[in-house]
């Protein structure tokens, strides 16, 4: 019983450990942060109950643990940079929550998105602004030609 | 907590997850579209791990190997999917191919246009309302959209006890 219990259990842990990390600490590398408090709850775990408990067997639990850890990575990452979900909350802000199809083109996707994002990658040091021109700073050429061998590789045509 | 060597289910699992990105790799050669590929690698991947489990399940003590197996598959599907959502629909990465196209430095305006090997942003907002219209999140009516009151509220209320726990900077 305890077996089954103890992954749901340090997922839970894990999860109040993000929210609390979160809401105290600006958080700039948020996967790399999540990744961390993963490892560190795991590792926590993991030296408990080889203290404590004898008759867990650490491929379930660490099979299981890894599961969840990795759906809510999944659905965090769309909560955090869906641009799908951003557009439905932009039309729910407006009045009466309906838009013109014109005003989500050039408010939510030019004047939000679009700039946010740059604003994003030029934080990320992978472009850099000035005025209204947008350069690619080398190492951001580097993270472009890794993408495209990628895409290359898997037979990806274009993206977006 | 005891550390013994993992059970053949799980053996297979992870056999299985590392061929996971391979059979990906491998799709490239099937004449069926992008979005598809992802979706033939996951069914392969769980029908070969179903045959090898059931010849390995010979007593309900079994069900224990078999469950952590499939947790493994489903992990290895996610993160895989992960990098695949990404590369074939990620804005960075189209905004950033489409800068490097244009040579690497260019005006947010040709950014724009060039979106997407030229089919610009507009087309992006496009496909997005119509896959949250495909979704039943918004209704289109004419030359207006509206949030629908069933799926559509249900995801915005995830998604403001979302932004309200972890509170996030920048997000969309």
């Amino acid at each position: 019983m305890v077996e089954l219990f103890l992954p749901f259990a340090s997922f839970a842990v894990f999860v109040s450990v993000v929210i609390a990390v979160f809401r105290l600490v600006e958080i700039v590398r948020v996967m790399l942060a999540l990744c961390v408090a993963f490892l560190a709850v795991l590792a926590a775990t993991v030296a408990v109950a080889t203290a404590v408990l004898r008759d867990v067997d650490f491929w379930f639990f660490f099979s299981v643990f890894l599961c969840l850890f990795l759906i809510f990575v999944l659905v965090f990452s769309l909560f955090y940079k869906s641009i799908s979900l951003r557009l439905l909350f932009d039309i729910h802000e407006r009045k009466n929550g309906r838009a013109p199809l014109e005003w989500v083109y050039t408010e939510s996707i030019l004047t939000g998105s679009f700039q946010r994002r740059l604003a994003l990658l030029e934080e990320d040091r992978l472009i850099s602004r000035r005025n209204d021109t947008v350069m690619l700073t080398p190492e951001g050429g580097r993270t472009v030609h890794r993408l495209l061998a990628a895409q290359k590789l898997l037979g990806i045509s274009d993206s977006g | 907590m005891t550390f013994d060597v993992p059970a053949p289910e799980i053996q297979w699992a992870i056999l299985l997850c590392l061929a996971t990105p391979w059979l990906l790799l491998l799709t490239r050669w099937l004449p069926v579209g992008v979005a598809h590929r992802f979706n033939i690698t996951a069914a392969a991947i769980v029908a070969v791990y179903a045959v090898a489990s059931s010849f390995a399940v010979s007593d309900a003590s079994q069900i224990k190997p078999m469950a952590a197996g499939a947790a493994l598959i489903v992990s290895a599907l996610v993160f895989v999917l992960g990098f695949w959502g990404v590369l074939t629909r990620g804005y960075s990465v189209a905004l950033l191919i489409a800068l490097s196209h244009l040579g690497g430095t260019a005006r947010a305006d040709e950014i724009e246009n060039a979106y997407s090997g030229g089919r610009g942003l507009r087309w992006l907002a496009e496909k997005r309302l119509s896959g949250l219209a495909s979704a039943r999140a918004i209704i289109l009516a004419g030359d207006h959209v509206a949030v629908s009151r069933g799926t559509g509220a249900a995801i915005l209320r995830a998604y403001s006890i979302f932004r309200k726990c972890f509170r996030l900077k920048e997000y969309g």
